[in-house]
């Protein structure tokens, strides 16, 4: 069992973890007058990355897959605007807000499964397909409204307010505990479930998969479909956060979550991967864009380029390691 | 045991399959017993791999039957044929590298409670199918740290666990060495008498003797015959693959033999000296004279393509000289190469040489054009007079010059890549494992088209792992062992006997041995 820990497939979710580790430290030394190691900041860590986070789930098992998914950034957008639409009586019907929801979450999952469609029917390339799937979305998300909504209701103010409160001032909201609640169960699913262990053997070997009686059709639906549903429950958290919906806003947030699941140690050809990783790649991001608004004197375009070395270094270190354990298989 | 009454476990009668252009099987019969291992021969193109994707279910026939146990079958997917009892493990091992022992085993049917899987149950389930195999491994370690000869043991195992009935080996043996080929030969002979029956695919012709009880002979998509094994002797069977009668072939033997008296005209065109990598690689030291051809032989990993790579500069040499026509030289990339003269076939033609979705005539002027440059095109006349001319030197089998390589059969596509190469008109062709994976008829084309070339002035450097072959070709052969030169055989002193003994000759030490491994 203790050499399992040392199993090779381990070694990029290790250098993710430390990764994480080294700069909480190197933060909590270099800001320690500022209080950075407080548990407010580790919460406003998990706060401020639920969105993402929550789509990098499903972008995680596209990726497992094989594939990838462009037009999340889209459909968080679309989900804000058509919840708030759906909610308010003065544009929109006036729905419960419980009821908007489940309709925003049900649209998402059979976009996912559309674009899914596309992708396993037609044999088109997943990068095409959800680059089309992003400029359509876009496009409905300021048909159904132009600018920003503003969502009341009592229900939504509840939300806001509820969580769990783990000291002073301190409150795990409802958006942190949707994204843990998330994560155990997409966890549970990748390791446990048939269909999680299908995605990984379609990401390995498509062909090999299918061979071995594995419905390519059921696996490639199911990650997409996941990809809509993820996608629009952080749209979803998105509203609760904001109090509102905008069509204009969370461009470039699938990019987020592609790198946040590059950073957790999924490789990007598919087949290899966590579901945990992502998660800790989310919370790195976070932790970049803390420690840069702690710096003050730095432009907040330096998170953007903390991300984006940290990214290269992470698809260095991933082809060494493939290439460590091919040299290893062959023995 | 196999006695002619035992009931048919399968049988086929009249299927046939075409494809766009291609008749790839025609009225076909197949007769398998239960507990007989059932060898299929017949040449690439044969229609032994379409035979088999129908048995499977990846292509449906368009006429014809097929029973098993008596019950008509039309599987339409791998699936469908593993529900009936037919289970297959093909050449290439398809199970999925980066998963488990266990799920590979377990893969589309895990053990579950309420759609959670059981992996205790799973993990005993995958080493009980191994030890039907004798096989004792972690099934927890990921598939890629084992072996390729486990790998296909662990592929039959999970064919196996579908309760099978008929198990199809497409090519098992191709990448397996002489000790794991005997240890799969036995697990054939076990399940053989477990009541297994056993379709058995490949080109080797010791092994169908070895195990097989019939042997039914496929060619051009038609059926030839079927006999049993013992009655069949090898040269009846060659010949009934390739079409040819038994004396045209003693002649295509007699015509290799003359091969080794070939004149050269004495000039050398390739002087290798010390070439190699300091403690790595040689050093090698060998003559390669215009119109001659020499081999480079040795097993599996004694350095014949590293040798290669370093004149086509691949991988530059480290250290020693290189001659070409009297000046020194270092290619430092295939582009350097080329330019000098020098042209390569690699070892895997589908990786690295032939470009399955472009035509013929698109394959053929490809090096040419390169070449040439951007700017200077050829022209579609000079392009289609190219393509038709080596179409019908080296007897291209393509209904015409615009089919997609990717639908002509493994020893055509070799044939498109040869010609890719000669239409530049190379001063040294080097040819690595030009044969693997083509049948014995297309080996013969292919052999006879090196001679032919020979004459015409053109040297060869010719690596093949069938050292048969070698000695056959080849009027001098470099002998090569853990990436170190051994020898050097020349003119009449080259035969297979000869090579093996210089490739068996006591090392200097274990040393060496050891340090061609780190």
């Amino acid at each position: 069992m203790i050499a399992a820990l040392f199993d090779r497939k381990y070694i990029p979710i290790a250098a993710t973890l430390a990764v994480l580790i080294l700069l909480f430290v190197f933060g909590a030394v270099r800001y320690d007058d500022r209080n950075f190691a407080s548990l407010y900041n580790i919460v406003g860590l998990f706060r401020g990355g639920a969105v993402v986070g929550v789509a990098a789930i499903g972008a995680t098992f596209i990726i497992l897959s094989g594939g990838i998914d462009l037009s999340v950034g889209s459909v968080i957008a679309f989900t804000t605007i058509f919840v708030a639409t759906l909610v308010s009586p003065e544009v929109g019907p006036g729905w419960h807000p419980a009821l908007a929801i489940a309709a925003a979450l049900g649209v998402g999952t059979v976009f996912g499964v559309m674009q899914g469609c596309f992708i396993h029917f037609f044999a088109l390339p997943p990068f095409l397909v959800t680059l089309a799937g992003m400029f359509l979305v876009r496009g409905l998300a300021f048909v159904i409204h132009e600018q920003s909504l503003g969502i009341t209701h009592d229900f939504y103010t509840s939300m806001q307010m509820a969580g769990v409160p783990l000291s002073r001032g301190v409150l795990l909201t409802v958006p942190v505990m949707v994204l843990l609640a998330c994560y155990a169960l997409a966890i549970f699913g990748a390791s446990m479930l048939k269909f999680g262990r299908e995605v990984y053997a379609v990401g390995g070997d498509e062909a090999s998969a299918r061979l071995m009686g594995i419905s390519l059709a059921r696996v490639k639906l199911g990650v997409y479909g996941l990809g809509g549903l993820t996608g629009a429950l952080a749209g979803v958290l998105a509203t609760v956060d904001m109090g509102s919906g905008n069509p204009a806003e969370f461009i470039g947030y699938e990019l987020d979550a592609i790198a946040a699941v590059v950073i957790g140690g999924t490789l990007l050809t598919g087949g290899v991967g966590l579901v945990i990783g992502s998660l800790l790649g989310t919370l790195i991001i976070g932790l970049i864009r803390l420690m840069i608004d702690n710096e003050g004197t730095l432009s907040t375009w330096w998170t953007n380029i903390s991300t984006g070395l940290l990214l290269f270094l992470f698809i260095l270190m991933q082809t060494l390691v493939v290439k460590f354990t091919a040299g290893k298989g062959r023995g | 045991m196999t006695a002619d009454q035992a009931p048919p476990l399968l049988t086929i009668r009249g299927v046939s399959k075409t494809f766009p252009g291609v008749r790839a099987l025609d009225d076909v019969q197949l007769t398998l017993r239960r507990g007989e291992v059932h060898a299929l021969m017949g040449e690439n193109g044969a229609g032994k791999s379409t035979l088999i994707k129908v048995l499977t279910g990846v292509e449906s026939a368009d006429g014809g039957e097929m029973l098993l146990d008596g019950q008509p079958i039309r599987p339409n997917s791998p699936r469908d044929a593993e529900a009936v009892g037919i289970s297959t493990v093909y050449q290439e091992v398809n199970l999925v590298p980066n998963l488990s022992v266990a799920e590979n085993l377990c893969l589309g049917r895990f053990p579950k409670t309420a759609g959670v899987i059981r992996w205790g149950e799973a993990r005993r389930r995958a080493q009980a199918a191994l030890r039907r195999l004798n096989l004792d491994l972690d099934v927890r370690r990921q598939l890629s740290s084992y072996s390729l000869a486990l790998q296909q043991m662990i592929a039959i195992a999970r064919a196996l666990d579908t309760d099978a009935k008929l198990l199809i080996l497409d090519e098992p043996t191709s990448s397996l060495d002489d000790n794991e080929v005997d240890e799969l030969l036995g697990v054939m002979d076990r399940l053989r008498s477990e009541g297994l029956g056993i379709l058995f695919v490949t080109h080797f012709m010791d092994q169908v003797y070895r195990i097989s009880d019939r042997i039914t002979v496929l060619r051009n998509g038609g059926f030839v015959c079927e006999r049993r094994t013992a009655e069949l002797p090898r040269l009846e069977l060659i010949s009934a693959m390739v079409g040819k009668d038994v004396a045209a072939l003693e002649e295509q033997e007699a015509q290799a033999r003359a091969g080794h008296a070939q004149a050269t005209q004495g000039e050398t065109l390739l002087k290798a000296e010390g070439l190699g990598h300091t403690g790595v690689h040689g050093p090698m030291n060998f003559e390669i004279e215009k119109g001659q051809t020499v081999g480079l032989a040795g097993l599996l990993g004694s350095g014949r393509t590293e040798t290669a790579w370093m004149v086509f500069g691949v991988d530059p040499a480290g250290s020693g000289k290189l001659k070409f026509d009297g000046k020194d030289v270092n290619p430092g990339s295939p582009r350097e190469a080329m330019a000098l003269g020098i042209a390569m076939t690699p070892e895997d033609r589908k990786a690295a040489g032939i470009i399955p979705n472009l035509s013929v005539r698109e394959n053929i002027v490809l090096a040419l054009q390169s070449r040439r440059g951007l700017w200077r095109r050829l022209s579609k006349a000079r392009q289609r007079e190219l393509a038709d001319q080596y179409i019908a030197s080296l007897n291209i089998k393509t209904p015409h010059r615009e089919q997609l390589v990717r639908n002509l059969s493994g020893g055509n596509q070799q044939k498109v890549l040869l010609a890719r190469w000669l239409a530049i008109e190379p001063r040294l062709f080097i040819l690595d494992e030009p044969t693997r994976g083509i049948d014995v008829g297309a080996k013969g084309e292919i052999e006879k088209l090196i001679r032919v070339l020979a004459e015409k002035g053109m040297s060869i450097l010719f690596i093949s792992s069938e050292l048969e072959e070698v000695a056959r070709t080849c009027q001098r052969v470099v002998v090569l062992r853990d990436r170190r030169q051994v020898g050097v055989l020349d003119g009449e002193g080259i035969s297979e006997k000869a090579i093996l003994e210089m490739i068996a000759a006591s090392p200097t030490g274990g040393a060496s041995k050891e340090a061609a491994h780190a």
